[in-house]
């Protein structure tokens, strides 16, 4: 397994805490990135990733550390809170290039229209803190995580977090998912 | 009725694209209701280029506010998010009608649930009265075009936002039937067909290009 984990906080969390203690006592191989330190600009839609620079984003910025390491990983993680039943700003900023990660192409899949891969990423595991209570916004996290999945072919598992849980059963619940998530991969 | 006003926000990066296209019609319809509307380009306050005061403003000064977006990897788009973000606890949006249009390249319009479904719980947060949401498949192939340019796919959009528009302005929810006259109804079976010909064109687009490798892993080299 090689993880790439994108932090999608606007500071320290106990989520990130619980998943870097989890990747270092496993050994497991990773690259961490903490969004919100890093140069990201939005995407513009301008299309050239797709058929004039195909697999290449063209604004100058720090997504090519991202998306190299997305290329040589297994599984992708995304951290956030749950922000209005969806990722934060700091997550979605990088998560809106990752039209690189897919090919301008169409195929068909169980009846939907999708882009094939570029690479070759299994899997992915969201976990996300539940900062306020709005209705559905649990409902609404986990069918963008499916969504999300099922764009870019990967096994998938959203994890939600209370406010409230001990650190060390947030850490079992990682670790549990991240399993289960390889796993099926 | 009393003369409403409403604020349209293309909440796409593009600002002349489909969603502007869409907010345009909606602003048009507005107005031959006898009310008043507004569109404003969160680009604009995202990129810093106008002061995020001057929104709230214009938000204080409106009856009903409407968010009009382009799905970005199934959901809103990260400006979008962001300006949720800074409304949250904004007093300006308190007790405002809110409604949202979302539209997507995939023609299944349940792609668009993300999206509208984060614009219901930003509502919520926010204190403002949720109207309802419209998904529209199909936006990319449209590629801002406007509506009245559009024949009879133009007019039933049109026919679509009319009747959300008489729901929302009455202070009524978005009714079903605004969504069944937005809705492109393609065949499963067509997929295939329509996937092998968007394949040829896209080949042909990138040949054009001189690309010889679609499907190049550029960030594995």
């Amino acid at each position: 397994m090689r993880v790439s984990v994108l932090d999608g906080f606007e500071g320290e969390s106990v989520i990130a805490g619980a998943v870097q203690e989890v990747l270092k006592e496993r050994g497991v191989e990773h690259f961490y990135f903490t969004l919100r330190e890093m140069n990201l600009l939005p995407c513009r839609a301008c299309g050239s990733c797709g058929l004039r620079t195909p697999g290449e984003c063209v604004l100058k910025d720090e997504i090519p550390e991202i998306m190299k390491a997305l290329a040589r990983s297994t599984t992708m993680v995304l951290l956030t809170p749950v922000r209005f039943g969806g990722y934060s700003s700091q997550l979605k900023r990088a998560l809106d290039r990752f039209m690189l990660l897919g090919l301008p192409l169409y195929m068909v899949r169980n009846g939907q229209l999708l882009h094939p891969a570029r690479y070759d990423i299994r899997s992915l595991l969201a976990v996300g803190l539940k900062e306020e209570n709005l209705e559905g916004q649990e409902e609404n996290f986990r069918k963008l995580v499916a969504a999300n999945a099922r764009n870019l072919h990967l096994e998938h598992r959203a994890l939600i977090v209370g406010p409230a849980e001990r650190f060390g059963d947030i850490k079992h619940a990682v670790e549990n998912s991240l399993r289960e998530v390889y796993g099926r991969g | 009725m009393a003369k409403k006003r409403l604020l349209l926000l293309n909440g796409s990066p593009r600002r002349r694209g489909t969603s502007f296209s869409f907010a345009r019609t909606l602003k048009m319809l507005t107005e031959e209701f006898g009310h008043s509307a507004e569109i404003l380009h969160v680009m604009d306050y995202f990129d810093g280029q106008e002061d995020l005061a001057q929104l709230k403003r214009a938000l204080a000064g409106s009856d009903i506010a409407a968010l009009v977006a382009p799905v970005y990897v199934d959901t809103l788009p990260y400006p979008d998010i962001w300006l949720f973000e800074q409304l949250r606890s904004a007093e300006e949006v308190r007790g405002k009608a809110f409604f949202a249009i979302g539209q997507s390249g995939f023609p299944d319009i349940t792609v668009c649930q993300p999206l509208l479904g984060s614009c219901r719980c930003f509502a919520e947060a926010a204190g403002m009265k949720w109207r309802g949401g419209l998904a529209y498949g199909g936006g990319a192939i449209l590629d801002g075009a406007y509506l009245e340019d559009l024949g009879k796919k133009g007019q039933k959009i049109t026919s679509a936002f009319e009747l959300a528009l008489e729901d929302v302005l009455a202070g009524r929810n978005i009714s079903a039937q605004a969504q069944e006259l937005l809705t492109i109804r393609i065949p499963r079976w067509l997929y295939r067909p329509l996937a092998a010909f968007l394949n040829y064109q896209a080949r042909k687009t990138a040949r054009r290009h001189g690309v010889t490798d679609i499907a190049r892993r550029f960030y594995l080299e």
